[in-house]
């Protein structure tokens, strides 16, 4: 028999979304329970926070700066418009006093006013530009220890239990000890973020094997729009593990420039500040532009173009940059030196079906917030904000209702399933092959799609599930710390995330943002602006679209050619 | 060619350890060194002036440094500790045009003024440094015939890395120093490492097992003795020698040599010149392998006449 | 015109030899040696990874973000810890767990007792004021002393060199914890008794000054100077603690004397101990010191002008 711990609401995931959920979900009056992959503040994606949005509603034109920001250019036409005016709400009353309140120092200057990144919109920093997440998760972190909640950190939940109709809980490896149990809730919420290492190159860390979106495919949840993946330009070609460094191509502190990306030629290619001055995170731009220089072959995706701050003073960026560090590291003169880049994936818009007022899934008692919904694309501020609601939702309704059974056979089933793959033997591949090779995939499709290679890569992706996975075996049959065998559970993650987000792009024929179709090229607003929804129920994958609706902010075109469209 | 330059012993090498007051002025006339030493110069303050008031620390410094400014020499001093603070001290007053201001304030009074103009050297460098290995060589009448010294040189001769730079220098002052004398150099993992004497009244334990460590790795690694030039480091080591537990398998005692007891030895200065007899832990073994002969009286061996 | 990237020459393979330990199964550490290909400014972690997918698939080594972050890559690099994702490889290297930590597996280390240790630091902002809302009144300057404490990730590094970490039972918090309690105590927001928890539960005067944490310190955080020492001026208030009264005892002395009496200064921390006076009497012995020498000294002809002196530094 595996242990059970019961809890009124489990938190799945110590980001943004998760810490916030953990700590509204307790101020409810909820008994809270959290399982972390890595460890809490220091895994995942938040910690990448380079800054906080500042949200004010005085100043009205920067305003609606911000509302176009939010709408075109972040999210394409895809969030949720009535979800953005709630979390304007949100940002503007509570998100900075809650981290103010535990002691962040957003930095101000010698008058004592707020220092912001001045663009069309603004932001603010705590103690430098690309240092922040660390800092507000360290705060929250610390808050959760401080409050006594349980927090299961280097432990990976492996899947969600249900009774048939509810999601009540879920079975977890703590893979410190190799120990498993079950987490038995009245709610679950899901907070595993939208960043995942599911590419060759990509900026998720190292634990983030897309379990969310993978158990909410097995266990039959609606996903959407997970063909929306962000792909960075300007991030670090080499050293290989500093692929993670972004050399922040949106407005910096300090400066009204903006960094520049430069082809092999030496030739400027991108600057935010004048291609896309309104495109506060010019992603989906600089990808098209450097599509461009790579079809004229003055780049590579993986390299032969460079980005720098060559043009803005080394004080500035030194003062305000936590970036600039990796130049001096690499013995580089960030007044004179440029950095060559590689893309890298970086995050997805898309993820479980959410009816975002109480960020609810298609499965009852299961709840999602932050990246891994597929309302906004998320940030630290946003997902914070889902977190209140998915914590107070939760826990409100848990605290009304009585626990529901699980399946002690689910349990069994899955047990069997994780301490299956503990087999040592020299006979089969290792897993960390699999997962290479899924990256490897992913890598190959990369950003420019079509019908041909998203079957191609679905074929692969299939070949590795059907003949790399049941032949996995490990160096080492031991429980503790057993990177292989986490490899091994990893690669099932991958597999069924990469092909729910491979289906996807399939279903969507259109292009936009930062997911481009060669074979169908334009931005389709009047079939497209939709929810683009697979499930798999019994194996079987299921699709729907859901129309996404703009009371404050339309689009201008219900369709334009892609490479016109400037979000 | 006379050397002169301003000489500040600090606390220990006037009481405790005035062994090395008296070996550093023997073997700094030997080799026609000039050290001034300040009148009245108070104290650098150890750890335990900064731990009390950051304007103390730079006022007790900064009017040593004016001492010394007025001799118009460069300053040195014997003790690691003692060296950092006025190091320390002497880059910020330079940098910092406030902080100069306040101690200049302070110091009014006695009529003194930090200007800035000296720098700050341990004896040890003016040894292997100002003279150089060669001057050096050239004075050695009796050579340490393989002595194996280890070297310990104490935290604050080459940390903080702010002060004195990244570490990886492939042989320090010490090393050179000992080979030059003829004697041979004991690696062990404890010659950069801490005595822990800033704790020893504090929790005495903490200092003796870290001493005891380094103590009992150098002996393993076949130490005849230990060299520091530092007297805090010395102090650890020697007086409270008898209450380490050695982690090593050899428990006799080791003694403690200062490096100007050391380069003394090996130019032919008397143990009383040296004060060889004022140290816990005697120090016949050393001076027999060197070539002192012993009397019948048991009393310390004398350089032959 | 291409962009000037600076080459380094740098060699072809890198030879790794790799603690490994599984307590659970082995008796003794062994060490694995293992050949990687040299990548382009190759990171440590870069061959750990390559080890990892290549050599030793299920070895146990922790990393996070990979970009100095999280701080949770640091190991023991030829002896001397580094952030394995931020530091060069080498062409050789021995890597092992840090020191002074509980290994769980490999190169993975508990980092249990730092966050127990932390937690009783209550390290939040402490306020008994109610908050005033954002954005509180604030100025750079009130919080510039602690700028560069900000910048820890909290690698454990220093921790792992502390020497008085590395004696049993030292009682004694090590630099990261000082650090972040350092940082709390120099907010002005904070209202909390940071000088007593210094004192008594961090045990600052314990710390010997030795400044190995600032050299292996990844984000060069001077923290002796910046953090420590704050700390301890803070501590020094809390005079029941030996640390404190040695500061002051010391401070007395060389205002009454014109330099320090060792002798003094150790009796007025310590009182008469069977170990002081045993000490003594050895010093005594070979003319370090007189045996009255704790009770009395003869000031030297200037103590006076010394004592004016650093009175008028002090109140400055």
């Amino acid at each position: 028999m595996v242990d059970v711990l019961e809890t009124d609401v489990l938190v799945i995931g110590g980001g943004a979304a998760g810490t916030n959920a953990v700590l509204k979900a307790a101020d409810r009056g909820a008994k809270v329970t959290m399982v972390v992959k890595g460890l809490l503040g220091k895994s995942g994606c938040s910690i990448f926070a380079a800054f906080t949005p500042y949200f004010q509603k005085t100043d009205e034109e920067i305003r609606r700066n911000r509302w176009r920001f939010m709408i075109r250019y972040y999210n394409h036409y895809l969030a949720d418009q009535e979800y953005c005016a709630r979390m304007e709400d949100y940002m503007c009353t509570e998100f900075y006093p809650d981290l103010e309140r535990l002691g962040v120092y957003w930095r101000r200057d010698a008058e004592g006013r707020l220092e912001m990144v001045q663009a069309r919109t603004r932001s603010l920093v705590a103690h430098k530009q690309g240092a922040t997440g660390p800092i507000l998760m360290d705060k929250r972190r610390r808050e959760i220890f401080r409050r006594g909640i349980p927090v299961y950190e280097e432990c990976a939940v492996t899947s969600l239990l249900t009774n048939g109709e509810r999601v009540v809980g879920a079975t977890v490896l703590d893979y410190r000890r190799g120990r498993f149990f079950v987490i038995h809730a009245k709610n679950t919420i899901l907070a595993t973020g939208h960043s995942d290492y599911l590419a060759t190159r990509a900026t998720g860390t190292r634990e983030q094997s897309a379990d969310g979106i993978a158990m909410a495919v097995r266990t039959g949840a609606e996903l959407a729009n997970l063909e929306i993946q962000w792909w960075h330009v300007s991030d670090v070609l080499e050293p290989k593990s500093w692929m993670r460094y972004h050399l922040y191509p949106n407005p910096l502190m300090g400066t009204l420039e903006t960094s520049r990306l430069y082809n092999s030629q030496g030739e400027m290619f991108y600057e935010q500040k004048t291609h896309s001055p309104g495109a506060a995170a010019p992603y989906t731009e600089q990808l098209r532009r450097l599509a461009l220089e790579v079809a004229a072959g003055r780049a590579r995706w993986d390299g032969g173009y460079h980005s720098g701050y060559d043009h803005i003073r080394a004080e500035t960026i030194n003062t305000y940059q936590h970036q600039a560090k990796v130049w001096s590291k690499l013995g580089l003169d960030v007044g004179k030196d440029r950095i060559e880049c590689g893309i890298t994936w970086h995050m997805r818009h898309g993820g479980l079906n959410v009816n975002a007022e109480r960020m609810e899934t298609s499965l009852p008692g299961l709840y999602a917030a932050g990246g891994v919904g597929c309302h906004y694309l998320g940030g630290f501020g946003p997902a914070s904000f889902d977190g209140k609601v998915a914590g107070e939702a939760a826990a409100d309704d848990a605290l009304a209702s009585g626990r529901k059974p699980f399946s002690q056979e689910a349990v069994a089933v899955e047990e069997k399933r994780v301490f299956g793959f503990l087999r040592a033997g020299s006979d089969g591949p290792r897993p960390i092959q699999a997962k290479l090779r899924i990256r490897q995939i992913m890598w190959d499709l990369g950003y420019v799609k079509n019908e041909r290679n998203m079957q191609a890569a679905l074929a692969a992706l299939q070949a590795v599930r059907e003949e790399t996975v049941p032949r996995l075996r490990l160096q080492s049959t031991t429980r503790n710390w057993n990177t292989g065998w986490m490899d091994a559970l990893d690669a099932c993650a991958m597999l069924d995330a990469c092909e729910a987000t491979v289906r996807s792009g399939l279903n969507r024929k259109e292009s936009r943002g930062p997911f481009y179709r060669e074979d169908y090229p334009y931005v389709d607003n009047e079939n497209w602006m939709c929810r683009n929804i697979v499930k798999r129920m019994n194996g079987e994958w299921q699709s729907r679209t859901q129309p996404i609706q703009a009371p404050y902010l339309p689009p201008e075109k219900s369709r334009e050619p892609f490479f016109e469209a400037d979000y | 060619m006379k050397r002169t330059y301003a000489y500040f012993p600090g606390c220990s090498a006037k009481s405790t350890c005035s062994e090395l007051d008296l070996s550093t002025h023997a073997v700094a006339a030997l080799f026609d060194v000039s050290l001034i030493e300040l009148e009245n110069p108070g104290c650098t303050g150890a750890r335990e002036f900064r731990a009390i008031s950051e304007q103390l620390h730079l006022t007790a410094n900064g009017r040593i440094l004016a001492l010394a400014e007025r001799n118009g020499c460069d300053l040195v001093a014997v003790c690691d500790t003692c060296l950092l603070n006025l190091t320390e001290t002497n880059r910020r007053l330079k940098e910092d045009s406030e902080a100069r201001d306040a101690v200049n304030r302070a110091l009014a009074a006695e009529g003194l003024v930090y200007r800035g103009a000296i720098e700050v050297k341990h004896f040890l460098w003016v040894l292997t440094e100002d003279l150089g290995e060669e001057s050096l060589r050239a004075r050695v009448v009796r050579p340490l015939r393989s002595l194996r010294a280890a070297p310990f040189y104490g935290c604050h001769i080459q940390r903080p890395k702010s002060i004195y730079g990244e570490d990886g220098e492939d042989a320090p002052a010490l090393d050179r120093l000992i080979n030059v004398l003829g004697g041979e150099v004991v690696r062990y993992a404890g010659a950069s490492k801490c005595c822990g004497f800033h704790v020893v009244n504090v929790d005495q334990k903490i200092a003796v097992r870290m001493s005891g460590s380094h103590l009992g790795n150098a002996v393993a690694g076949g130490a005849q003795c230990v060299v520091t030039p530092c007297p805090l480091c010395h102090t650890v080591f020697d007086a409270y020698q008898p209450s380490m537990e050695r982690q090593s398998r050899d428990p006799q005692a080791t003694p403690i040599l200062h490096v100007s007891q050391l380069v003394g030895l090996a130019i032919g200065l008397s143990t009383e010149a040296l004060g060889l007899s004022r140290h816990v832990v005697g120090c016949a073994d050393v001076l027999a392998h060197i070539g002192y002969s012993r009397d019948r009286t048991g009393a310390l061996p004398q350089l032959p006449a | 015109m291409s962009p000037s990237l600076k080459q380094t020459t740098e060699p072809d393979k890198v030879r790794l030899r790799i603690y490994r330990f599984d307590p659970a199964i082995d008796r003794a550490p062994r060490y694995d040696s293992y050949e990687v290909p040299h990548t382009p400014r190759m990171r440590i972690m870069d061959a750990l990874d390559y080890v990892h997918e290549t050599l030793a698939v299920d070895f146990g080594y922790r990393w996070l973000c990979g970009s100095k972050k999280c701080g949770t890559c640091a190991v023991n690099v030829n002896g001397s810890p580094k952030l394995a994702c931020w530091e060069e490889a080498q062409p050789e290297m021995t890597i092992e767990p840090m020191d002074n930590m509980t290994v769980i597996r490999d190169l993975v280390t508990s980092r249990d007792p730092y966050e127990a240790f932390l937690a009783k630091l209550q390290p939040l902002v402490i306020r008994k004021r109610e908050y005033s809302g954002f954005p509180e009144p604030l100025t750079e300057a009130d919080v510039a002393s602690a700028v560069h404490l900000r910048d820890c990730i909290q690698c454990l590094a220093c921790q792992s060199v502390c020497p008085v970490l590395q004696q049993p039972d030292s009682g004694f918090a090590g630099p990261a914890l000082l650090v972040a309690l350092s940082e709390l105590s120099q907010d002005p927001r904070d209202e909390g008794d940071r000088a007593k928890m210094a004192a008594k539960e961090a045990q600052v005067f314990k710390c010997v000054s030795c400044y190995e944490c600032e050299r292996v310190c990844p984000v060069e955080i001077p923290i002796v100077g910046e953090a420590i020492e704050p700390l301890k001026r803070l501590a020094y208030r809390e005079k029941s603690t030996p640390g404190a009264r040695r500061a002051g005892a010391f401070l007395d002395s060389v205002k009454k004397l014109g330099y320090v009496n060792p002798s003094e200064v150790a009796l007025k921390t310590q009182g008469i101990t069977w170990n002081g006076l045993r000490l003594a009497f050895r010093m005594a012995l070979r003319g370090k010191i007189r045996l009255t020498d704790a009770l009395f000294k003869r000031p030297s002809p200037g103590a006076e002008t010394i004592k004016t002196t650093y009175d008028a530094g002090e109140s400055r």
